[in-house]
C-alpha cells in the first residue's frame, strides 16, 4: 500500500461503456472494506478470503437494492494496483453499474480518473514504465495479434532490444571518457574511421528497429488501404467484395460515392482499415468536388493504395508516396493489363489482393516483431528517429573532422539518454504525464 | 578561548576554510599540530591537471588562494591535453613545495582574523546536536559556533612500509588517535580509506643524460586571473619508463607489500595505483610512464610520479635501480602507503555540515576525496557556508551546470564513496560549458555576493568576465560572416586579422595575457555554442528535476511504495532534491515516480 494515499479511494467502472452481459466496478484503495461493507450490509474484515467470489445484494446510501452481484476482494499488495482492491460484478448494462460507482462515491469513494489503477500498479511497483505502455496497447487491442505484441512487451522485449543498441555506445562511450582522462603522451585520440564504424553499427540496429516500429503501428492502428480510381471503375463494388457485405452504396451513374467511406476488416490477424474514396475526375459539381479533395488528402494518409483500372473508364494517375497495387477490376467484362485482375462480381482475384495487401503490409515482420517480443509505439518511435538523426549527425562530423573527443562524448551521452527514455531507464518528469495520460477510466 | 569558528587541520581544506570565514568577519582559530605544517604537500609537488586545473580556476575566481600561490611559487607550467578540445584542457603546474608551503604559512599567520594553535584536537564537545568547543590535548578547550573538520590523512593515521607500521598523519608527523574516538561516541560511522607516495630521490644520483626532458610551456600560463606580468624561472621535469626488470622485481617481492599481505584494511584509488597495484592488476604491460619531478629549484629531491609503493625499503632501492637513468639512483625517503578514517558522504548535507551536528562542517579526505585541489575547493564552500550559517544566510550551493565545485560536491553527498574520490572531466555532464576557459564568466556573479575578492579584485574580474561577450558581440555585429568562419576547427580571431581591430574598438583595461585568454575564450564559446545549446535543451528536462525539493522531515522507512534499497539509502543520505535522488545508487525511476508525487502532494499542502 502507499501510505501517501490514506485517504483515497478509487473508483471506476472497468468494462467498456455499451449494453454488455456483465458489467465490472473496481475499487482500490486504504478504504475499499470499509466500502464494500456499507454496500453489501455486511461486515468485511481484512482476514477476508481474499480472491474468493460471493455473491452478495448491494445497496444504496438511502438502503434501496441496486444489484445482486458477485463480489471479489482482493486484499493486500497482491491486486493489480497493489493496495486493496475490491471488483463488482454487476448485472446488465451501465446503468446498474454507474448507480454501483454513485453508492461508492457517497461511502467515501472517489471516482477514478483515466489510467489511475494502472499508475497505482506503477506506483506501488506492480509494473514497469515499459510495461505500463503495454498494458495501454493491451486494452486498447482490437486483433489477438496486437494484443500478443503487448504481451510480449509486457514481458520486457523491447528493453532487451533498446539494451541491444545501448551496450556498444555505451562502451564505446566508456573507451572515449578514459582516453580524455589520460595524458595524451599515454593515450592518443580514437582514430576517426573506428569511431565512425562503431557509430554506423548503432545506426543499422536502429534503422532495423524503426523499420519494426512501422509495423508495430500496422499492428496498433491497423493499415489504411484506399481505393483510387476513375469514377465508376468498381471501387464500391471491390470495397464491398474485400467486405463481403453492402456496406457502400452502388450505383452506376458516375460519381455516386462523394464522401470517403472507410470500413475496417481482418485479415490473418491484421487490420486492413479500406477507404472508398469519390472518383477523381474534372467535375464543375460542387458536393462532388469536395469529394474528391477528400480523396486527395486520404490518399497523402495512406499506408497502400490500391489504383483501381477498368477497360471501360480513362486511367487517372496518383500522387503518391505510399505503396500502390495495381488492380485490374471487372474482370468479367474485360481483362485490364496488370497483376491482379478481380471481378467483383464473380468474387474472382480477391484472395490474392488480400495477399498481395499482406505483402505490401510487411505481414512477414509481424512475426519477426512478436518473437522479439517487441511493440514499439510512437513514444519509442518518435525517441528512435531522433537517435538516429543525432547518431548519422554525428557520424559526418566526425569523418568531416570537425569535432575533438571532448564533443563526441557529449554527443554521444545525449543520444544514451534518448534512448534510455524508451526504457524509463532514464527518468523525466513529463516522461509519465505522458505514458499515462493514453489511458481510459476505470484502467 | 572563543571564535566563531574553529578550522581543525591546516593543509589545502584548512587554509582555504580558514581565508574564506575569515574574510566573511568570522574570527577564527586555526587548530595544527605544527605552523610549519601550513599549506604542506606531502605527494606530488603539482598543482592542476586533468579535471583538477578547472577546479583550482574555480576556487581562484571565488576568492580563494590555491591559484594565487602556485602562480606564485610554481617552477614549470603547462597546459595538458592541449590536442584533445579545449573542455578537456587542463592548467598543470609543479610546485616548489617549500616555496608554496611557505606562501600558505604566511599568509595565514599574517591574516589578522586567524588565530593559530599549535595543538592535537582530542575531541569534540557536542550538546544536544549543536556544536559547542573542542577539546585540545594540553587539556584547553576552544569554544566556537561553528567548526571545520578538515583533518586528512591524520584522522587515525597509519603508515606502512613493506612490514613496517607506524602511527602517523605523514612522514615525520603524529597522526590524530584520539579524535576518532570522539566522531564515533558522537555517532559518526568511521570507514578506513588509504593512499600512497612514491620513494623521493637525490637529484645528483640521477643519470638524466639517458632520459628525456619535458620543458615546460613558452610563455607559461598562470591560473590566476589576478596575476599579472608572468616570467617564472621554469625547470624540466623528465619522462623515463619501467620496464621487464622492475616488472619481475616487484612481482617476485609482492608478498611484501601489506597490500597484498592484508594488513592494509583501507580502499585505495583505483585512478591512482601503487606501482605493485599496477603490476598485478595489468601483467602484460610490463611498461609504465614514469614522471621525475623536481620539489624546488634548489631542491635536492626528485619525486617519482608513477612509482607509488608500500613496499619495504629494500625492494623500493632493487626496483628503482631497474629504471633507466636511475640505475646509481639514491633514495632520501622511502614511498609509503597511509591509512586514515573518512565519515561515508551520506552522513554530510550539500552545505558540507554534517547531518548529526549541527554547526560541524567537514572538507576533504575526511569526505572521501583524494588530492589538494578536491580539498582546498571544499575548504572554500565549507569556510563560506560555517559563516553564513552563523549569519543565518543562504549556503553557497554550486550547481553541476555552474562548476565542476559543484559536481564534486552533489557527487560526494550523493554517491556511495568507496574508494578517494578524483575530480574527472568525465564527471561533468556540463562539461562543455565548464572549460577552465570560461571560470571568470560562468561565476563572476557568483563571486560578487560572496564578496572574498576585495573591491579592485572583483572590479578586475568584472572586466576579465565580461571581454570575451564584448568580442562575440562587436564580431556579430560588425562582420557576421567572421562569426560563422570561427566556428571552424583552427580558424582564430587572430588568423582572421580582426585582434587589433577588436582591441582597438574595446579598449579592454586588462593585462596583454588576459586579452588574448579572452579571445580564445570567445572563440571556444563560438566553436561550442551550437553543441551546448543542444545540450542544454536535453538536460533542461533532467535537470528541472534538480528544483523539486523533498521535504525535509519525510521518514523514507514508512513509504512502503517505495523499493526496500531506496528507502534505505533516501533514509541515509535524505537527498534535498529530486535530482539528487535521481543520482543515488540504487534508487529506481519508479522510485522517483513515488518520490514526485509526494513532491507534488507537499506543495498541494502547502498551497491550502
Amino acid at each position: 500500500m502507499s501510505s501517501f494515499d490514506t485517504n483515497d479511494t478509487i473508483v471506476a467502472v472497468a468494462t467498456p461503456a455499451g449494453v454488455g452481459g456483465i458489467a465490472v466496478v473496481r475499487v482500490s484503495g486504504l478504504r475499499a472494506l470499509e466500502i464494500v461493507s456499507r454496500l453489501t450490509g455486511v461486515e468485511w474484515k481484512r482476514e477476508t478470503e481474499s480472491h474468493k467470489a460471493k455473491l452478495q445484494k448491494l445497496y444504496s446510501e438511502s438502503e434501496a437494492i441496486i444489484d445482486e452481484a458477485l463480489v471479489l476482494p482482493m486484499l493486500g499488495t497482491s491486486s493489480y494496483t497493489g493496495e486493496d482492491t475490491i471488483e463488482f460484478f454487476c448485472h446488465g448494462g451501465n446503468v446498474v453499474a454507474e448507480n454501483v460507482v454513485s453508492a461508492c462515491v457517497s461511502f467515501g469513494a472517489r471516482p477514478a480518473t483515466a489510467g489511475e489503477f494502472t499508475r497505482r500498479a506503477f506506483l506501488n511497483g506492480k509494473l514497469s514504465l515499459d510495461q505500463s505502455e503495454a498494458v495501454v496497447d493491451l486494452i486498447h487491442a482490437e486483433t489477438s495479434l496486437a494484443a500478443s505484441a503487448a504481451l510480449g512487451q509486457l514481458r520486457g522485449g523491447t528493453k532487451k532490444e533498446i539494451l541491444q543498441i545501448e551496450q556498444p555506445l555505451l562502451s564505446l562511450l566508456s573507451e572515449l571518457e578514459g582516453g580524455l582522462e589520460f595524458l595524451e603522451e599515454e593515450h592518443p585520440e580514437m582514430p576517426r574511421n573506428q569511431l565512425a564504424e562503431k557509430i554506423s553499427a548503432a545506426l543499422k540496429k536502429i534503422n532495423d528497429l524503426l523499420l519494426l516500429a512501422e509495423t508495430g503501428k500496422s499492428v496498433r492502428d491497423g493499415v489504411n488501404v484506399v481505393l483510387v480510381g476513375a469514377p465508376n471503375c468498381g471501387k464500391s463494388s471491390l470495397f464491398n467484395a474485400l467486405l463481403s457485405d453492402d456496406r457502400a452504396i452502388v450505383d452506376s451513374s458516375a460519381g455516386t460515392t462523394r464522401d470517403v467511406i472507410s470500413e475496417a476488416i481482418i485479415i490473418d490477424g491484421l487490420k486492413f482499415i479500406l477507404h472508398d474514396t469519390a472518383g477523381v475526375r474534372a467535375t464543375n459539381e460542387g458536393v462532388e468536388q469536395k469529394g474528391i479533395k477528400r480523396t486527395h488528402k486520404t490518399v497523402a494518409d495512406a499506408d497502400i493504395v490500391l489504383l483501381l483500372k477498368s477497360q471501360d473508364t480513362e486511367p487517372v494517375e496518383v500522387n503518391t508516396s505510399s505503396p500502390t497495387i495495381v488492380v485490374g477490376t471487372k474482370n468479367d467484362i474485360a481483362s485490364v493489363e496488370c497483376e491482379i485482375k478481380t471481378s467483383s462480381l464473380e468474387k474472382s482475384g480477391i484472395k490474392k489482393l488480400k495477399s498481395e495487401m499482406l505483402l505490401v503490409a510487411r505481414r512477414d515482420d509481424v512475426e519477426k516483431m512478436l518473437r522479439m517480443g517487441l511493440f514499439l509505439n510512437e513514444r519509442h518511435r518518435h525517441k528512435l528517429q531522433s537517435s538516429q538523426a543525432s547518431l548519422s549527425d554525428l557520424k559526418t562530423q566526425i569523418l568531416d573532422n570537425k569535432i575533438g573527443d571532448d564533443i563526441v562524448a557529449t554527443l554521444l551521452a545525449s543520444t544514451l539518454t534518448e534512448l534510455g527514455e524508451i526504457s524509463g531507464r532514464v527518468y523525466t518528469e513529463t516522461l509519465l504525464e505522458d505514458v499515462f495520460s493514453k489511458f481510459c477510466v476505470g484502467k | 578561548m572563543s571564535y566563531d569558528v574553529v578550522v581543525i587541520g591546516g593543509g589545502h581544506a584548512g587554509v582555504e576554510a580558514a581565508m574564506a570565514s575569515s574574510r566573511l568577519g568570522a574570527s577564527v582559530a586555526l587548530v595544527t599540530h605544527a605552523i610549519s605544517g601550513i599549506g604542506k604537500m606531502p605527494c606530488n609537488p603539482a598543482i592542476g591537471g586533468l579535471g583538477k586545473g578547472q577546479l583550482v580556476r574555480e576556487i581562484d575566481v571565488l576568492g580563494g588562494w590555491m591559484g594565487r600561490a602556485i602562480d606564485a611559487t610554481g617552477i614549470q607550467f603547462r597546459i595538458l591535453n592541449k590536442r584533445k578540445g579545449p573542455a578537456v584542457q587542463s592548467p598543470r603546474a609543479q610546485a616548489d613545495k617549500d616555496k608554496y608551503q611557505k606562501y600558505m604559512e604566511d599568509l595565514i599567520t599574517s591574516t589578522s582574523g586567524i588565530t593559530v594553535i599549535e595543538a592535537d584536537v582530542v575531541e569534540l564537545t557536542v550538546e544536544k546536536s549543536q556544536f559547542k568547543a573542542v577539546v585540545l590535548d594540553n587539556g584547553d578547550i576552544v569554544t566556537s559556533s561553528a567548526a571545520i573538520l578538515c583533518s586528512g590523512t591524520f584522522l587515525g593515521g597509519l603508515m606502512h612500509t613493506g612490514a613496517v607500521k607506524s602511527d602517523g598523519g605523514r612522514e615525520g608527523a603524529p597522526a590524530s588517535l584520539s579524535l576518532s574516538g570522539s566522531l564515533k561516541d558522537i555517532g559518526f560511522e568511521l570507514f578506513r580509506l588509504k593512499t600512497g607516495t612514491p620513494p623521493r630521490l637525490l637529484a645528483t644520483s640521477i643519470d638524466y643524460d639517458k632520459i628525456e626532458a619535458q620543458p615546460g610551456d613558452q610563455p607559461p600560463q598562470p591560473f590566476s586571473f589576478l596575476t599579472g606580468d608572468f616570467n617564472p624561472k621554469q625547470i624540466d621535469c623528465y619522462i623515463t619508463r619501467s620496464n621487464d626488470q622492475t616488472q619481475e622485481i616487484i612481482s617476485s617481492n609482492i608478498e611484501t607489500s601489506p597490500l597484498f599481505s592484508g594488513i592494509i584494511n583501507g580502499q585505495g584509488p583505483r585512478y591512482c595505483p601503487s606501482i605493485e597495484d599496477k603490476v598485478v592488476r595489468f601483467p602484460d604491460r610490463s611498461s609504465h610512464n614514469v614522471f621525475l619531478e623536481p620539489e624546488g629549484i634548489d631542491s635536492e629531491e626528485v619525486y617519482v610520479n608513477g612509482l607509488s609503493t608500500s613496499l619495504s625499503s629494500e625492494v623500493q632501492q632493487k626496483f628503482i635501480r631497474s629504471v633507466p637513468g636511475l640505475e646509481d639512483a639514491q633514495i632520501s625517503r622511502y614511498g609509503y602507503a597511509v591509512e586514515y578514517d573518512s565519515i561515508p558522504s551520506w552522513q554530510v548535507a550539500d552545505n558540507l555540515e554534517t547531518n548529526l551536528v549541527s554547526g560541524l562542517f567537514c572538507a576533504g579526505q575526511i569526505l572521501g576525496t583524494s588530492g589538494y585541489e578536491e580539498a582546498a575547493a571544499q575548504g572554500l564552500v565549507a569556510g563560506v557556508n560555517a559563516v553564513k550559517k552563523l549569519n543565518n544566510e543562504a549556503p553557497l550551493i554550486l550547481k553541476r551546470d555552474e562548476a565542476y565545485i559543484g559536481v564534486l560536491i552533489d557527487d560526494l553527498v550523493t554517491k556511495e564513496i568507496s574508494e578517494p574520490y578524483r575530480m574527472f572531466t568525465s564527471r561533468a555532464e556540463h562539461r562543455l560549458s565548464l572549460r577552465c576557459d570560461n571560470a571568470e564568466t560562468r561565476l563572476y556573479s557568483i563571486a560578487n555576493d560572496l564578496q572574498l575578492h576585495n573591491s579592485e579584485d572583483l572590479a578586475l574580474l568584472n572586466e576579465r568576465a565580461e571581454l570575451p561577450g564584448k568580442i562575440i558581440n562587436y564580431i556579430e555585429k560588425n562582420n557576421y560572416s567572421d562569426s560563422v568562419m570561427l566556428k571552424q576547427p583552427n580558424v582564430t580571431i587572430e588568423s582572421l586579422g580582426l585582434a587589433e581591430e577588436i582591441k582597438m574598438a574595446i579598449e579592454p583595461k586588462l593585462h596583454p595575457r588576459s586579452i588574448i585568454d579572452s579571445f580564445y575564450q570567445a572563440e571556444n564559446d563560438i566553436k561550442y555554442r551550437g553543441y551546448i545549446d543542444r545540450q542544454r535543451r536535453q538536460l533542461v528536462k533532467q535537470q528541472h528535476l534538480d528544483f523539486l525539493e523533498l521535504p525535509e522531515n519525510l521518514n523514507y522507512m514508512t513509504l512502503e511504495a517505495l523499493s526496500f534499497e531506496a528507502r534505505e539509502k533516501l533514509q541515509k543520505v535524505k537527498p534535498a532534491t529530486l535530482g539528487q535522488a535521481s543520482r543515488l545508487d540504487g534508487v529506481r525511476q519508479s522510485d522517483l515516480a513515488v518520490l514526485s508525487v509526494i513532491i507534488s502532494r507537499a506543495k498541494k499542502a502547502d498551497l491550502e
